[in-house]
């Protein structure tokens, strides 16, 4: 009577800690994934908040105009997910281009006006996609069908696909940043404005490009997310508030800092998720942001002088 | 004696405003229009306490969750606890003062921004706590049948004439306190950290305790709106309406005390018109807020101080 137990034990192992297992390699993936949206999202904001000084809350709403634009052109419009994607990151460029010329330009430098203003513009962008979408948040099918099996980990492959492409992305822009000419000359003005002023950068021409690049991230960001969450118009707040922290805590101005804070997150935030629940990561992450700021107030790497 | 002729224009100009206010319940007979002149009332205090904390340049998140601590303490006290409201009432501000300086401990070091956006965290998770936690706070359903003060409280009327003492109360104080040495280092402190520090000033402390003044006077609005309402519960004290303070008090101004006042005057009643239209209210919020801050950063109240002083530049205290 007890055989078929006894070899389904010796088979599998024990139960509890097999289930053990699995959904800790889970959270462990899961905490990639994240990580990898957040990073990329928290990149930007840190380049834009470092060459124009502006703490850019409306970049989160970037993030959400990626996943509108998908809906948009890919659902409403039906055109195929890859040019969807395409025709959407550029868009979304183009309007954080605009913006930056028009609303951002007078306010560089200056914190509290900056961050003012970029709320108001993040309550606009998110009124309207409200009002277009009359309240009810929309849906994107799933690209990738399928799921990875690993041993005793299943996870669908739009989202492990995720992992990859966000590591590319992050490597592309370091690159920009670390080889190119004007990616170089972000970095010059992150480490010291007066100085690259001194020495001839155009600071309207960088502050453009930096915007750009940011953009452009936050809205690959959205259009990965699109088939995996539901879009809406407050998406961006929960990617906002990890990149702000991220920033906050990484050292204004430093990039691998900036990274780094965001792993931490990432992997905090799907571990406490899972174990404890989903409010409590939102509050364990407060805390950790405000005794973070308690020990440095000024982040807990080096960064630049704000 | 001899009586300056603009003082005594001063004080006949406040007794006419004294008498008016006083006056007001018996012309406004309706008790919606009654209502809304408390809630104007009692934001005006808030708003004016929070001016009193972006004098030393800090701009706090937290001002509607610190009243939302005043409100949850005295009602719980007084409702599950059972005690008086001669008891509840202090202890609820004094909660709101202790949850202020716990906080101020951690934050108080950080500037500008980074203390906007470490208010805002605490705002949130004071927020999730509240609708998530059952048993002290009620969860969404919130605390149902705070006492009145007493029986005499029988209509929105008088609750007017105390909120109206309160609020006459604390703007005096207030007032008096930033023209006070207290108030003029806070805002020395604000325009020049280092200068403040190097004259002996305890930057840390002076900080702390513009927190805690400023909170405090949010949670005696808290406290006196739970005991108006006699039902509290999360979205009274959702974390966008601590958005709404800023936006009152960026666009009345920051100069001086009048311009928190002139922008509740005008907000408010336009929140109420625009109610109904909640999906175009953010737009419109959004879009306001951008053009304050391109056109005029220093407010209403800056703005026609500028016009009628055309000649002088750089008094204004415009937003930093």
């Amino acid at each position: 009577m007890f055989r078929p137990r006894l070899t389904a034990l010796i088979q599998y192992g024990f139960p509890a800690q097999r289930r053990f297992q699995a959904v800790f390699f889970q959270v462990l993936i899961n905490g990639l994934f994240l990580t990898s949206i957040f990073s990329i999202v928290a990149l930007g904001f840190a380049v834009v908040y470092g060459i124009a000084r502006i703490m850019n809350w409306a970049h989160g709403e970037f993030y959400m105009l990626g996943a509108v634009g998908v809906w948009l052109f890919g659902r409403h419009l039906g055109l195929p997910f890859l040019a969807a994607a395409i025709i959407s990151i550029i868009f979304v460029t183009l309007i954080a281009v605009a913006i930056e010329r028009t609303l951002f330009k007078p306010l560089r430098g200056l914190h509290l006006p900056g961050f003012v203003a970029s709320y108001g513009l993040s309550l606009v962008l998110q009124g309207s996609v409200f009002i277009a979408f009359n309240g009810r948040p929309k849906s994107f099918p799933k690209v990738i069908h399928g799921v990875l099996t690993l041993g005793p980990v299943n996870i669908g492959w739009q989202r492990v696909i995720v992992i990859p492409l966000a590591a590319l992305c992050l490597l592309a822009a370091f690159w920009f940043m670390n080889r190119t000419k004007y990616g170089i000359a972000i970095r010059a003005g992150i480490q010291d404005l007066q100085a690259a002023r001194l020495y001839g950068l155009k600071m309207n021409v960088l502050c453009s490009i930096a915007m750009a690049l940011a953009s452009a991230m936050a809205a690959f960001a959205g259009v990965l997310m699109s088939p995996l969450f539901s879009i809406e118009p407050d998406m961006g707040l929960f990617v906002m508030w990890n990149a702000w922290i991220a920033v906050c805590l990484g050292g204004r101005g430093n990039l691998g800092g900036c990274l780094i804070v965001s792993t931490i997150l990432g992997f905090m935030t799907s571990f406490i998720d899972t174990y404890l629940g989903a409010y409590f990561s939102l509050i364990i992450v407060a805390a950790f942001f405000l005794v973070g700021l308690a020990i440095r107030p000024r982040g807990l790497l080096k960064g630049m002088e704000a | 004696m001899n009586f300056p002729r603009d003082r005594f224009r001063k004080l006949l100009m406040t007794l006419i405003g004294l008498i008016f206010l006083f006056n007001l319940m018996f012309i406004v007979r309706s008790s919606y229009l009654q209502h809304l002149l408390i809630v104007i009332l009692q934001t005006i205090t808030l708003a004016v306490s929070f001016r009193f904390i972006t004098l030393s340049g800090q701009w706090t998140f937290a001002h509607f969750t610190m009243m939302g601590i005043g409100a949850y303490t005295s009602a719980i006290l007084s409702t599950t606890m059972g005690y008086p409201l001669w008891i509840s009432c202090p202890l609820g501000i004094v909660a709101t003062c202790i949850t202020t300086f716990l906080l101020g401990l951690l934050i108080v070091k950080t500037r500008h921004v980074y203390f906007f956006f470490a208010t805002w965290a605490f705002a949130y998770v004071v927020e999730i706590t509240w609708k998530k936690l059952w048993f002290p706070f009620g969860g969404f359903d919130g605390i149902r049948g705070i006492p009145k003060p007493s029986s005499w409280f029988s209509s929105e009327a008088h609750f007017y004439y105390l909120i109206l003492v309160i609020t006459l109360i604390s703007v005096t104080f207030l007032y008096k306190l930033e023209k006070s040495r207290f108030g003029r280092t806070l805002v020395c402190i604000d325009e020049n950290e280092d200068l403040a520090k190097s004259i002996g000033v305890n930057v840390f402390i002076f900080r702390m305790l513009a927190f805690i003044i400023g909170s405090g006077f949010a949670g005696i609005i808290g406290v006196f709106y739970a005991h108006y309402a006699g039902f509290i519960a999360p979205p009274d004290f959702d974390w966008m309406l601590n958005w709404f303070v800023v936006i009152y008090l960026i666009s009345g101004g920051t100069r001086t005390v009048l311009g928190p006042i002139i922008g509740t005057l005008i907000f408010v009643p336009v929140m109420q018109i625009f109610a109904a239209y909640q999906t175009y209210v953010t737009v419109g919020i959004g879009l306001y807020t951008i053009f304050v801050i391109m056109v005029a950063s220093d407010g209403i109240e800056g703005l026609i101080w500028r016009l009628r002083h055309p000649d002088e530049i750089g008094v204004s205290r415009a937003l930093r």
